[in-house]
């Protein structure tokens, strides 16, 4: 580390600031949840308010005015604000990680995005309805739909997810940034869950991608960017697609303890049919304390897991394949947890909570479709993780 | 970037040695089970790197290290042998314990010997103490006195009957020296066997007042003891926090266990000679086991993190943290559970040996989740009555 590390900044705010300035928001943003969702969209006031908190730049370099905090952070926020929306926390999560990883990409790229602008959004998307790049000279072109662009709505810059062909077959997986004058946004969100992030598509027509805007992936996780990034603090050590899957756990650890709030605060005013306080139901006094077993262990297997990324960044090491796919699989391992929680709590609510404004509802319908990410699916981490286990090569070529 | 936070510590050193010690735990482990008893060359090992003093005050030449380390030296010397490790938490939280009785009783205990220890008790089979001038009387059986083997003392809980034969009983610890009680050779378990958590008879014991406690005194925030141990360590509650003495080695059985399938599998084919770890129904349930091990560690971690935050802050845990502690402790126990029975069926019939070491993990698991503090469906519905403002069941919590 010819440069040493780069400090974290200095005049920002300790973790537990931050963190309750993120619990500081929660009743907030439950309060819009409803309308958001009607709406498709975040209110304004919630991305302002994000924004002017300095949240987004939880893992943004100190040289652009960032607080390079640690993922630790990152999640615990989430969780705050996902108690409160669920599509709050995952708008907050995705733009302040990819803040994190467009400090991986070059310095040029850093400076196209933040050089004038230190508030400049990121967005990210993926094809999965076929959008394609090929090599020209000096980039790529890129053509066709983009998915899942949660952030679209607050973005500058698009970090998108792209396949390039390499020379001698195969594709090679890149971050590629384009600005938002070179994409259309296609309204085309009509999920049931996590309805607020408006994670509508992009479509870009013949749009050039230069080199210097793009992030090999497999690159990044062997350490190999770092030099060319100028970032050298322990948090830019921690390659995208393991350590930065907390963007993900984390609204969803957030979503679970909001639903547990729902059910708890419903239950301690309830009675049954025959008068009985609904609290002094044994069965449900199981299912509150499952589901707060389940949330609570998979925070701190979260937790526990970013604390450990630090120290490898700390030590200045870089991460493993093993690191990483225990990671993912402790990842997923959390979603799982903090569904079977939800799950629990559910027949609690009774009919009365089939209304459009429960609280728990939309977290039932929120924590569904986060889980439905592919970073988040246990079908594919656990076979990743157990290849490891059980000294195989792993299958997986984001591993 | 602190060096220091990067650099080994004393309490990193001592786990490393617990580490090292898995693979001669793992050949003594039949033995100890077949004899009903943790071997002594062990118990003399154990006592030479200072594990049951983790916790003892440092004035009578303990470490006094934070709770946690209970954890994390359990998570280790389980994977080697349960009843070895089951033996080491129960004789190291009764120095913790210890250090939080009134000073005449840790003088009484550690004065002469400071390296003296401590079993402890309970009165399943009916043993009774009534109040006297000066203290109590204790006569019959006290049960699952775990380390009893090595013990110099033996700290029984006690329920004391009401001054004026009203109300409920006061549960206190009580200790008293060897030389007073006899030993019952009555454990004849299933599970961590090697354990030898025999009965201790008593007939007409006194035990003087200094040398009990009652529990509602030990309930966090400062303790007798604190008087002469200041540490935050002895303002923290053992009867909810300290029931990491029985998940602790809970969790390194089935890490334990775990490491012994994924050993197995790597080398073994099906009879159709398709390797066993290319099975994608094996890989989902190593891969479960695995995330429900580390979920349990880090929970269990994260609980005396936050125990000791609180006691080194000055603060008391309010009735919601202990129960909650509770809580996690057996959550984690029933991970512990969960993952060695999601890999039992991959064991296969070749595992039905005595010698087994899975199937002995998978009996010394299951034996330390019947542990009452470590019990699910009794701590569950403890702590969601106290989630909703409901007193608690268990006077201890």
């Amino acid at each position: 580390m010819a440069d040493g590390p780069t400090p974290m900044n200095a005049n920002g705010p300790t973790h537990a600031e931050l963190v309750e300035s993120a619990r500081a928001l929660t009743e907030t943003v439950r309060a819009r949840a409803g309308e958001a969702e009607n709406n498709r969209r975040l209110h304004r006031e919630t991305h302002e308010a994000l924004r002017a908190g300095g949240f987004y730049k939880v893992q943004m370099p100190a040289r652009y005015g960032g607080l390079e905090m640690s993922h630790r952070t990152m999640l615990d926020c989430a969780v705050e604000i996902g108690r409160g929306c669920g599509s709050s926390a995952w708008i907050f999560s995705n733009i302040a990680a990819q803040n994190g990883i467009v400090s991986m990409a070059s310095r040029q790229a850093q400076d196209d995005v933040w050089g004038n602008d230190s508030d400049a959004c990121t967005a990210s998307s993926f094809p999965a309805k076929g959008g394609r790049v090929e090599r020209v000279d000096g980039g790529v072109v890129a053509n066709g739909v983009w998915s899942f662009a949660s952030g679209v709505d607050w973005a500058d810059w698009n970090n998108m997810q792209v396949f390039v062909p390499r020379e001698g077959g195969g594709m090679a997986h890149h971050m590629a940034l384009v600005p938002k004058s070179d994409y259309r946004v296609i309204d085309d969100w009509n999920s049931p869950g996590l309805v607020a992030t408006g994670s509508r598509s992009i479509e870009l027509d013949d749009v050039f991608i230069p080199e210097h805007r793009m992030l090999n992936t497999a690159e990044a996780r062997k350490g190999t960017t770092i030099a060319a990034s100028e970032n050298f603090g322990p948090i830019f050590r921690v390659p995208p697609m393991c350590g930065a899957n907390k963007i993900f756990s984390g609204p969803v650890i957030g979503m679970a303890r909001g639903a547990l709030d729902a059910i708890e605060r419903d239950l301690s005013a309830r009675n049954n049919v025959a008068g009985v306080p609904m609290a002094s139901l044994t069965t449900a006094q199981m299912r509150v304390a499952e589901a707060g077993a389940l949330i609570e262990a998979a925070w701190a297997l979260m937790q526990r897991d970013c604390d450990v990324a630090l120290e490898i960044g700390e030590i200045g090491r870089l991460t493993t394949v093993e690191d990483r796919a225990f990671w993912r699989r402790n990842n997923a391992y959390a979603g799982v947890m903090c569904v079977k929680a939800v799950d629990i709590l559910h027949p609690l609510i009774g009919a009365r909570g089939l209304v459009p404004e429960s609280d728990f509802m939309r977290a039932y319908r929120d924590i569904h479709a986060a889980t439905m990410q592919i970073n988040m699916a246990w079908d594919r981490h656990a076979i990743s993780a157990a290849e490891i286990q059980l000294g195989l090569t792993p299958s997986d070529p984001r591993a | 970037m602190s060096e220091t936070a990067m650099s080994e510590t004393p309490q990193d050193v001592m786990v490393a040695r617990a580490r090292e010690m898995i693979p001669v735990l793992r050949e003594r482990a039949r033995d100890a089970e077949k004899n009903r008893a943790v071997p002594r060359e062990t118990f003399d090992q154990f006592a030479e790197e200072g594990f049951f003093r983790i916790h003892q005050p440092e004035r009578f030449g303990g470490s006094g290290w934070d709770i946690g380390m209970m954890v994390r030296l359990g998570a280790e010397l389980g994977q080697g042998c349960g009843s070895s490790c089951w033996i080491f938490s129960n004789l190291a939280v009764q120095n913790w314990i210890l250090g939080m009785n009134k000073p005449e009783a840790q003088e009484d205990v550690w004065g002469d010997n400071p390296l003296a220890l401590i079993a402890s008790s309970f009165p399943a089979k009916g043993g009774k103490v009534v109040r006297t001038d000066g203290g109590l009387i204790a006569n019959g059986l006290w049960s699952f006195a775990s380390g009893v083997d090595f013990a110099d003392w033996n700290n029984m809980q006690v329920f004391v009957p009401p001054v004026d034969g009203e109300g409920p009983p006061e549960h206190r610890f009580a200790l008293v020296p060897k030389a007073d009680y006899e030993i019952v050779d009555d454990w004849f378990a299933p599970g961590l066997a090697g354990t030898g958590s025999r009965s201790i008879k008593l007939d007409n014991v006194f035990i003087p007042e200094h040398r009990t406690v009652p529990s509602t005194e030990l309930m966090g925030g400062p303790s007798p003891g604190s008087a002469i141990n200041p540490a935050a360590l002895y303002r923290v509650p053992p009867l909810t926090l300290g029931t990491k003495v029985f998940a602790a080695p809970a969790l390194g059985i089935a890490k334990g266990a775990l490491a012994v399938i994924e050993d197995d599998l790597r080398g073994r084919s099906t009879v159709g000679h398709a390797p066993m770890a290319e099975l994608p129904t094996a890989q989902v349930r190593v891969a479960e086991a695995g995330a429900e091990i580390e979920a349990a560690e880090a929970l269990l971690l994260k609980d005396c993190t936050d125990a000791m935050a609180i006691a080194e802050a000055g603060g008391v845990p309010v009735l919601d943290d202990r129960a909650r502690w509770r809580r996690n402790n057996a959550f984690a126990v029933q991970l512990c559970v969960r993952a060695v029975e999601r890999l039992n069926p991959l064991v296969g019939a070749r595992g039905l040996t005595p010698e087994n070491d899975f199937l002995r993990m998978f009996r010394d698991v299951h034996a330390a989740s019947l542990q009452i503090t470590v019990s699910w469906d009794i701590q569950s519905v403890n702590a969601g009555r106290i989630r909703f403002g409901l007193p608690s069941l268990d006077p201890r919590v």
